[in-house]
């Protein structure tokens, strides 16, 4: 049974390429949104297994979008992948801050991501 | 499977739009700039844009994009963080930026394309970056929770401090949602707090008690009083509370603070269940973007199903008039007669629904041709204002792709010749700031785009003089044309060549090509000018090319199809109104002389007669930008819609036929190529071979 991922990023080529690197993993189901609202609307259905999610949104941000999964009782221990372009930016340790399991930063290559997501799933 | 994805057209066809989108919003911003404000959301745009581009091209391997997106990306932040004065000299560089982008994307999906260097560009973006230690002019919001601060983004944190240093108050503004409509309502919500101020974040509260909703505080500044917002934004579910950024006693939660009662706070009613609840869960989620990107070479099979359906189903009426004929089951001839009509009626909408497909609006060029403008007129020294009206206006993609050049080039003129000096418009009591207007605007089944300048126009008898200098036309004849016909001399190829190609419209290209450019969309290109005043350029095209309406003409048992965009007018004459004038034929229309072609001279035909009928002549008048020439035909067939095909190997290089397409029957029929016709018209040779004696026709 694949696992759902919600994956929240405004760049549409972005979404294609990392929703095709699990995709073709074979073990994820992933959702696709572009942006914080439809993120929001996308939560109480599924219970994801995973949320990949960019920083840098208009209206909620991914570390607003942290913090608001962080919050509910049945996402309190999903791994939140905060994927964006600068490990040093302030806004980096803000997500971290509030509540994200993990940080990749752009550009990764396939492989790095996949890594990545299987340490924040914890070996899964 | 560690490579980097391939450049995808996905790749490149977002990092356009990207491009695009922060090239729209500097255009915006250098209007607000020079009027003295500027909106900080436009700025943050375009740092978001950069940022996307930065984080897109990294993923693709587009390693030069990425390096100067990161440079541009520092540069911008610092603008948008206040650290950076947004000046003139700082939006040079960032339009320079958009050009270089767009090279190294070209550059970037071409095999054999010349490397873009940036170094000059960075160079510049470097001079620009401010010292580190420079003030933030921060504001104070000790009052916040440190909580809801710790959410923010840097940049979300900077303008609530601006706002605080502008004299603004703070609000957070409590709204609840049902979680199906929350994309409308948040839409609805956020166009209201804008009247009132800077909408700085949503913050979406953790615990709502209820599945299907959601309860948002959104973070306002404005100078208004709390009232007047509360009752602003006035809808159901919303709250207003002023945060005060004096020391607060407890923090935010989803609960107002006690001490500070709600205003105006309306009870959460019912959400509005209509339209959302039938579509069910699967739909709603899945609804991500209301658009598909499409290879127009898709629609182009599309087309051509619809054009074969189209004969498929005149067949069909051809079979059923047959069977009419035969008598006998009238009842069904008249069902299927019904039905048949049904269906024509159906693909017809199903044709004008894959061109719709194909409609793009005009603003993709004029957005280039804005940059254009403002960079030319700087480098010029001319203060330039460029109008825009139109924007919206849709053409077929493939008519707005090859439009950008001549466009482009007229502007340049515009901007070279047309407007003058600051000083020589001061001379001539004109405003220092030169105008140009482009408009565009749909006329029926054609589009308008109109090109002026209110610079010193052209002088007729200075073109007069350069035409006969440059062998173009001979003295004498020059003397006996029309000032209109002498100012269409500059279409003419040799005309434009500029002793010295200046640096604005440079390359040597001239007029010729634009109007080359234009007819080969079958578009016509007009110009009227005015000495002193400005001059004016009007394209005129067609919608689209794919599918067109043609006049069906025979002639030499031949069947032809002219598009009916070139076609000005069908006359009937009578062989006396046929005069011969240095060995070519021509008829006199309204004052003016027309140059008239007979197709089985073109196309070597055997036509056993001249004129069908001598007393009954008729000649179609095709017009190709300023060009008008009569085509002498036997017979008009009528009008229909025709879905242009490519020519097979055969015919491809035939002068004079443009394209095949099929008639009813199976038949097909050859489109004429107008804009070679005409030149055949303009070009015949000296002496004149074809004054043959007309033969009498035989009934």
């Amino acid at each position: 049974m694949a696992q759902p991922v919600l994956l929240v990023e405004d760049s549409r080529a972005v979404r294609s390429f990392v929703s095709s690197i699990l995709e073709s993993a074979g073990t994820y189901d992933v959702h696709e949104v572009d942006n914080g609202f439809e993120a929001l609307r996308a939560l109480p259905r599924t219970d994801y297994a995973l949320i990949v999610t960019d920083v840098n949104m208009p209206d909620v941000n991914g570390i607003e979008l942290t913090r608001f999964v962080r919050g509910q009782e049945k996402f309190a221990d999903t791994p939140v992948l905060v994927i964006s372009t600068d490990a040093a930016h302030p806004d980096t340790q803000r997500a971290m801050d509030a509540g994200a399991t993990a940080f990749l930063a752009k550009p990764f290559t396939a492989q790095e991501f996949l890594d990545a997501v299987v340490k924040a799933t914890g070996g899964a | 499977m560690s490579e980097p994805p391939k450049p995808s057209a996905e790749f490149l066809s977002e990092a356009q739009e990207v491009i695009e989108a922060f090239s729209r919003n500097l255009l915006q911003l250098d209007a607000q700039q020079r009027a003295g404000d500027y909106d900080p959301d436009l700025l943050n745009a375009a740092f978001r844009a950069i940022h996307s581009l930065k984080g897109l091209a990294g993923l693709f391997g587009a390693g030069q994009i990425s390096s100067l997106a990161h440079s541009l990306e520092s540069t911008l932040d610092s603008l948008r963080l206040g650290r950076l004065p947004l000046s003139q000299q700082a939006l040079d560089v960032l339009f320079e930026a958009v050009e270089v982008f767009q090279n190294m994307l070209a550059a970037f999906g071409a095999e054999d394309a010349e490397p873009v260097s940036p170094e000059a560009l960075l160079a510049r973006i470097t001079a620009l970056s401010p010292d580190d230690g420079a003030a933030n002019g921060a504001g104070d919001l000790d009052g916040l929770d440190p909580a809801s601060l710790g959410v923010l983004t840097e940049y979300e944190e900077h303008r609530l401090r601006e706002n605080v240093r502008m004299g603004r108050k703070l609000y957070r503004v409590h709204a609840a949602f049902d979680l199906l409509a929350i994309d409308v309502g948040i839409e609805s919500l956020k166009s209201k707090m804008k009247e009132f101020g800077e909408v700085i974040t949503y913050l979406p509260s953790a615990d709502s008690g209820a599945e299907d909703r959601i309860e948002l505080d959104i973070l306002l500044g404005s100078e208004f009083a709390v009232g007047e917002i509360a009752a602003g934004v006035a809808e159901d579910g919303v709250s207003v509370y002023p945060l005060d950024p004096k020391p607060a006693r407890e923090s935010t939660g989803p609960q107002p603070a006690a001490s500070r009662p709600p205003v105006a706070p309306v009870p959460a009613p019912e959400p509005d269940p209509v339209d959302l609840v039938e579509a069910g869960p699967e739909i709603s989620l899945r609804s991500i973007s209301q658009t598909v990107r499409v290879d127009l070479e898709r629609l182009d099979i599309l087309m051509n199903l619809v054009g074969e359906l189209a004969l498929v189903q005149a067949n069909l009426s051809g079979t059923l008039e047959a069977v009419r004929g035969l008598g006998g089951a009238a009842d069904v001839s008249r069902e299927l007669q019904t039905h048949l009509r049904t269906m024509e009626r159906k693909l017809s909408l199903l044709q004008q629904g894959i061109l719709d497909v194909r409609m793009v609006p005009l603003g993709q060029v004029f957005d280039k041709l804005a940059r254009v403008v403002r960079k030319l007129g700087r480098e010029a020294g001319k203060e330039i204002r460029l109008n825009i009206t139109g924007a919206e206006t849709e053409l077929d993609k493939l008519i707005v792709e090859e439009l950008s050049d001549p466009l482009m080039h007229m502007i340049r003129n515009c901007i070279d010749h047309g407007i003058e000096t600051q000083g020589e418009r001061a001379d001539s009591g004109k405003n220092a700031t030169g105008r140009i207007d482009l408009r565009a605007f749909q006329k029926g089944n054609r589009v308008i785009i109109e090109v002026e300048d209110d610079g010193r126009g052209m002088d007729w008898r200075a073109i007069r003089d350069k035409a006969v200098s440059r062998g173009i036309v001979g003295d004498l004849e020059s003397r006996e044309m029309s000032k209109q016909e002498v100012i269409d001399l500059i279409f003419v190829p040799g005309f434009s060549t500029r002793d010295t190609a200046t640096e604005v419209s440079g390359r040597g290209v001239g007029m010729d090509v634009v109007k080359t450019n234009i007819a080969r969309l079958s578009g016509l290109i007009d110009v009227d000018t005015v000495p002193g005043r400005g001059s004016k350029f009007s394209i005129t095209l067609p919608v689209t090319l794919a599918i067109i309406q043609a006049l069906v003409i025979e002639t030499a048992r031949q069947t032809f199809c002219v598009p009916l965009n070139s076609v000005l007018e069908s006359i009937m004459v009578s062989q006396a109104d046929i005069e011969t004038v240095e060995g070519h034929e021509v008829v006199s229309l309204r004052g003016k002389t027309l140059p008239i072609l007979h197709l089985s001279e073109i196309f070597g035909l055997r036509a056993s007669t001249r004129y069908l009928d001598p007393a009954r002549i008729y000649i179609v008048i095709v017009g190709l930008a300023q060009h008008r020439v009569g085509i002498v035909v036997d017979e008009l067939l009528g009008q229909q819609d025709v879905v242009i095909k490519p020519l097979g190997r055969a015919l491809r290089g035939v002068p004079g036929i443009a394209g095949a397409t099929e008639l009813g029957g199976g038949r097909t029929v050859l489109l004429l190529d107008v804009s070679v016709l005409v030149e055949e018209a303009l070009s015949r040779g000296d002496g004149g071979p074809h004054d043959s004696v007309p033969e009498v026709a035989h009934a």
